[in-house]
C-alpha cells in the first residue's frame, strides 16, 4: 500500500517538473566475516543508492535512499531501506525565505544527525536566520515518524550577522532529546534482597548555547573561535580557537586551540562521578613545493588530568594521491602508519586506476599487545559514457582477526538530468 | 609469495604509479608554457573594434559538441578576409619562420558549445568575459570561463545540474588548493560558514551527508548477527563523485578508532549517536552489553578496580577522572544497565558506607537531574523500598533527609 501511494505521490511530481535529475548507484560487496576463529561465511551484500531532485522554478522535492540486502544468507532484519533525506524544498520566498519540510539533515558539531521536521532560513541584508524542529529519525532511517515527539526531538536556531566588513558573528542555541528505552534490572531491597524494577530515564540530553566570532583576510590570514556553554549542567562546555597565516602563496601556519569538557548526557549515570576536562593543542604547516605538491606537517598536544597524548603527522598531498604518516604517542594509546594513495585519469577521464596501501602497527594503550594491520586496495573506474561508470575495487587486509582477507566491491553508476 | 616480498612489490608498484603521474602532469605544466603569442600576431581587440564577430573567425564553434574539436581559426578562415596569398603580407601576422598551427589547450572538461549557443542563446561573452580588451585569449584572467560562472547555472536551484560528471572529465583531482592544507579537515566546519565559502559549487546537498549522517538509534536487539565489518551505514554510498569510492574513514579503521576517540582527533559525535552507535561492535553475544562486552586490557589488571571505602576505587578511578566519554562510549549505551551500579550504590542506606562517587559540594547546586519523580537519575543507584508515599520513614536512603 505505502508503495502506491508513493508512486500516486510521484506521478503528479514527474508531470508538474520542470527538472528531473538524480544519481543511480548499484554495488555489490563481498566479504567474509568470521564468527569466531575457525568459522567463517562469505556474504554479498547489495546496496542500490538513488538521490532524486524534481524541480519546479523555486520549488523542489528532494530525496536521497539506501536499498540494502544480503544475497544469499539473509539477515533478519534485511531488506532495509533507508531514507538519508526525503523533503520539500521552497525557496526565495518573499525574496527572504528558504522553507524546508521533511526529512532532512542538520549540521551542527553540538548535536546534528537527522531530523523529521521543518527548517525556516531568513535573509535580509547581511543578518541570516534559521530555526529548526522536529522529531528524531528510527534506527537505520526508516521511513516513519518517531512516536514520541515530545520526549523525542530537537529544537534549535541560528542568528548570524557578516555586517561588520570580514567579520562573523553567530550565537545558536539548540536543544536535542532522545528518548532512551526504559529497562527492568535487579537491585537490592532495603533487606538486600534481590527484586526487579523498572529503570526510567528521561531525555533530556543535550541544551547548548553557543557564539562563534570569525575574521578573514582573504588568502592572508583568519581566525575563528567558538564558545559553548552547556545549560542543563550550567557551565561552559567547549571553547576553540583556529587561526591560519598565509605567510607566503606556498606557505601556510595553522594554530589551534580548544578546552573541552567531556559530552556526558544531562541525564546520564556518569554525570554524578567527579571527572576531569582536555585541552589540545596543535600547530601545522603546509608548503607547496610546486602546482603538484604540497608537503604538510602537524603537531598536536592533548593535556587530560595528569596525563598527556601526542600526534604527529607528515605527508604530501597532491592532485593524484598523498603519502602520509601517522606517530601517536603517550596516553590515548601508540600508533604508527604509512599510507599512500593514488588514483588518476586516462584518456580523458575514461579509466581511472587507483591504488592504495597502508600499514598500521598500533597498541591502544600501554598495557596492550602490540598489532598490526596492512591494507591494499586496487581499483579502476570506467567511464565509457558521460552519464554512466563502473567501478571495480579489490581490497586486501592482513590482521591477527583477518588472516589474509580479500574483499571485492562491485558499482555501478548512473546520472541523469532532463528538463521538460 | 611471502607476505614481507608482496607488500615489497605493492609499494613499488604504488611508488611506480605516483612518479608516472607526477610526470605526466608536469609534462602538462611544460607544454602550456608555450603560447600562440610566440606563433602569430593577432588582436582579439582590434578585430571586435572592427566589428569582427566571434563567430565569423570560430566558425566551428556554433556546431561543436565537444572541446576536443578544433575550435581556433585555421589560415583558410583568415583568408576571408586578409589575402593570405600575397607573400609580402605574411609577416603582418607571422613571425619569420614561424609556421606552426595554433596551439589549442587540451580539455579536461566536457562542454557543449552547441547547445549552449544554439537551444540557450548564451553570448559568447557572457562566459568569455575580457576578450574584446586583450590581444591574445590568455592574457585575460576571465577568458576561460571560471567555475563560479557555470555555477550561475549549474547550481541546485536550476534546471541545470551540478553534478560534477556533467562538465568534468575526471572528478579525481578536483581538489581545490585549500583542501590540501594541513588542517583543512579539522577546520572545515568554520571554513564552511564563511561569507566567501563556494562548497555548494561542488558539493551538492547530500554531500555532508555522506560524512555527517550516521544512523540515529539503535533498537534492534544488537546481535553480533545485526552487524559485521566493515560495512557502516555510509561507506560505500559515494554520492555524486563516481570516480572516487570513498570512504569516511580507512579500511582498518574499526581497529585504530579507540586511539582516534581517546586521542581527541575527532568527536565522534559529531557524526556518530554515541551512546547507541558503539555498540554495534562493541555488543555482547544477546547479553548486556555493559558486563559482556569488548572488555579493554586495562579493565583486566589486578588494579583496576579496588573495592572498599578509602581504597581509591583503584586504575578505573583515576581513568574515568582523566577521560570518562572512554567510560561512557561503551557503558552508557541504550537500554543497559549501568556497570557501575555494581559497586556505585547503597544497598544499606548508611552514610559513610558506600563508593566516594559524587565530586565535593555536589549537592550544593540543582544542575542534576535527580529528584524530581522516580525516573530522576538519583534513583537509578539509591534504589529504595521506602521511596513511595507509604514507606517507612527514616529507612534506607530516603532515610538520609526524610526521617
Amino acid at each position: 500500500m505505502k508503495k502506491i501511494l508513493l508512486v500516486l505521490f510521484l506521478m503528479p511530481l514527474i508531470i508538474y517538473s520542470q527538472n528531473i535529475n538524480g544519481i543511480l548507484s548499484s554495488s555489490y560487496y563481498t566479504f567474509q566475516r568470521f564468527d569466531n576463529l575457525n568459522n567463517s561465511e562469505t556474504f554479498v551484500r547489495s546496496y542500490q543508492t538513488m538521490s532524486l531532485n524534481f524541480n519546479k522554478d523555486n520549488l523542489s522535492l528532494r530525496t536521497r535512499l539506501n536499498f540494502e540486502s544480503n544475497i544469499g544468507n539473509t539477515l533478519i532484519s534485511d531488506p532495509r531501506l533507508r531514507f538519508y533525506n526525503l523533503y520539500f524544498e521552497a525557496r526565495n520566498l518573499f525574496k527572504v525565505a528558504t522553507l524546508k519540510i521533511g526529512r532532512q539533515s542538520l549540521f551542527n558539531s553540538v548535536a546534528g544527525g537527522v531530523y523529521d521536521g521543518v527548517n525556516l532560513q531568513v535573509k535580509y541584508s547581511n543578518f541570516s536566520l534559521v530555526g529548526y524542529y522536529g522529531g528524531n529519525v528510527p534506527a537505520y532511517q526508516k521511513l516513519k515518524f518517531t512516536d514520541d515527539l515530545s520526549n523525542d526531538y530537537i529544537l534549535g536556531g541560528k542568528l548570524e550577522t557578516t555586517l561588520l566588513q570580514n567579520f562573523r558573528f553567530a550565537i545558536s542555541y539548540v536543544d536535542k532529546n532522545f528518548k532512551p528505552v526504559d529497562y527492568e534490572t535487579i537491585r537490592l531491597s532495603e533487606n538486600l534482597d534481590p527484586i526487579t524494577i523498572l529503570i526510567l530515564q528521561k531525555s533530556n540530553q543535550y541544551k547548548f548555547l553557543s557564539a562563534e566570532a570569525s575574521y578573514e583576510l582573504e588568502r592572508k590570514w583568519n581566525v575563528n573561535t567558538r564558545f559553548d556553554y552547556d545549560l542543563n549542567f550550567s557551565k561552559a562546555s567547549k571553547f576553540e580557537i583556529n587561526g591560519r597565516l598565509q605567510a607566503t602563496d606556498n606557505f601556510g601556519i595553522d594554530l589551534y586551540y580548544n578546552y573541552r569538557e567531556p559530552r556526558i548526557r544531562y541525564n546520564s549515570i556518569f554525570s554524578v562521578f567527579n571527572y576531569g576536562n582536555t585541552q589540545e593543542m596543535e600547530a601545522g604547516l603546509d608548503y607547496k613545493i610546486n602546482k603538484t605538491y604540497t608537503l604538510i606537517g602537524k603537531f598536536a598536544n592533548v593535556v587530560y588530568e595528569d596525563e598527556n597524548s601526542q600526534r604527529i603527522t607528515v605527508g604530501v598531498n597532491s592532485s593524484f594521491g598523498s603519502l602520509t604518516y601517522r606517530k601517536n604517542l603517550g596516553y590515548a594509546g601508540e600508533l604508527d602508519a604509512i599510507s599512500i594513495y593514488a588514483a588518476k585519469s586516462f584518456a580523458e577521464g575514461t579509466i581511472t586506476p587507483s591504488l592504495g596501501l597502508s600499514y598500521t602497527s598500533y597498541k591502544l594503550s600501554e598495557d596492550s599487545p602490540l598489532n598490526s594491520i596492512t591494507s591494499v586496495l586496487a581499483g579502476v573506474n570506467l567511464r565509457p559514457f558521460t552519464q554512466f561508470s563502473f567501478d571495480v575495487q579489490g581490497q586486501y587486509f592482513n590482521n591477527k582477526i583477518y588472516k589474509n582477507d580479500f574483499r571485492l566491491l562491485l558499482k555501478i553508476n548512473y546520472w541523469f538530468n532532463t528538463n521538460f | 609469495m611471502k607476505p614481507k616480498y608482496f607488500y615489497i612489490v605493492v609499494s613499488v608498484i604504488i611508488i611506480g604509479f605516483l612518479a608516472i603521474a607526477a610526470s605526466s602532469t608536469n609534462s602538462n605544466v611544460q607544454e602550456k608554457s608555450k603560447t600562440n603569442k610566440e606563433i602569430i600576431k593577432f588582436s582579439h581587440k582590434v578585430h571586435l573594434d572592427a566589428s569582427v564577430n566571434c563567430a565569423d573567425c570560430h566558425t566551428k564553434v556554433p556546431e561543436s559538441t565537444s572541446l576536443s574539436d578544433k575550435l581556433l581559426p585555421d589560415m583558410e578562415t583568415c583568408g576571408q578576409c586578409h589575402d593570405v596569398q600575397d607573400e609580402k603580407n605574411c609577416n603582418m601576422c607571422h613571425y619569420e619562420n614561424v609556421q606552426e598551427p595554433l596551439i589549442q589547450k587540451t580539455a579536461t572538461v566536457i562542454f557543449n558549445h552547441k547547445f549552449h549557443i544554439g537551444e540557450l542563446k548564451v553570448e559568447c561573452t557572457t562566459c568569455h568575459k575580457g576578450l574584446d580588451k586583450v590581444n591574445y585569449a590568455f592574457e585575460s584572467t576571465e577568458t576561460t570561463p571560471s567555475m563560479s560562472t557555470c555555477y550561475s547555472c549549474h547550481n541546485n536551484t536550476t534546471v541545470a545540474t551540478n553534478n560534477c560528471e556533467t562538465c568534468h572529465t575526471s572528478t579525481v583531482n578536483l581538489i581545490p588548493q585549500d583542501h590540501k592544507e594541513v588542517s583543512f579537515l579539522a577546520n572545515h566546519k568554520f571554513a564552511s560558514n564563511s561569507p566567501n565559502a563556494q562548497c555548494q559549487m561542488c558539493h551538492n546537498n547530500d554531500f555532508c551527508e555522506s560524512c555527517h549522517v550516521s544512523t540515529n538509534r539503535i533498537t534492534e536487539k544488537n546481535a553480533a548477527r545485526d552487524f559485521y565489518a566493515p560495512y557502516s551505514p555510509h561507506k560505500y554510498v559515494d554520492d555524486s563523485k563516481q570516480q572516487q569510492i570513498t570512504q569516511v574513514h580507512d579500511l582498518n579503521y574499526v581497529y585504530t578508532h579507540g586511539i582516534d576517540f581517546k586521542g581527541k582527533s575527532a568527536e565522534c559525535q559529531t557524526c556518530h549517536q554515541i551512546e547507541t552507535f558503539c555498540a554495534e561492535c562493541h555488543s555482547s553475544k544477546g547479553g548486556d552489553f555493559a558486563l559482556e562486552g569488548i572488555v579493554p586490557t586495562s579493565h583486566l589488571l589486578s588494579n583496576f578496580v579496588t573495592i572498599g571505602v578509602g581504597s581509591g576505587g583503584g586504575q578505573h578511578a583515576i581513568l574515568a577522572k582523566q577521560d570518562i566519554e572512554n567510560c561512557a562510549s561503551c557503558h552508557d549505551v541504550e537500554g543497559a544497565d549501568p556497570t557501575c551500579i555494581v559497586c556505585h550504590t547503597d544497598s544499606d542506606g548508611i552514610k559513610g558506607t558506600n563508593p566516594k562517587t559524587h565530586p565535593a559540594n555536589f549537592m550544593k547546586d540543582n544542575h542534576g537531574d535527580w529528584h524530581s519523580d522516580s525516573a530522576s537519575l538519583c534513583f537509578t543507584c539509591h534504589t529504595d523500598a521506602n521511596a513511595r508515599p507509604n514507606g517507612i520513614k527514616g529507612v534506607g536512603f530516603c532515610g538520609y533527609c526524610h526521617k
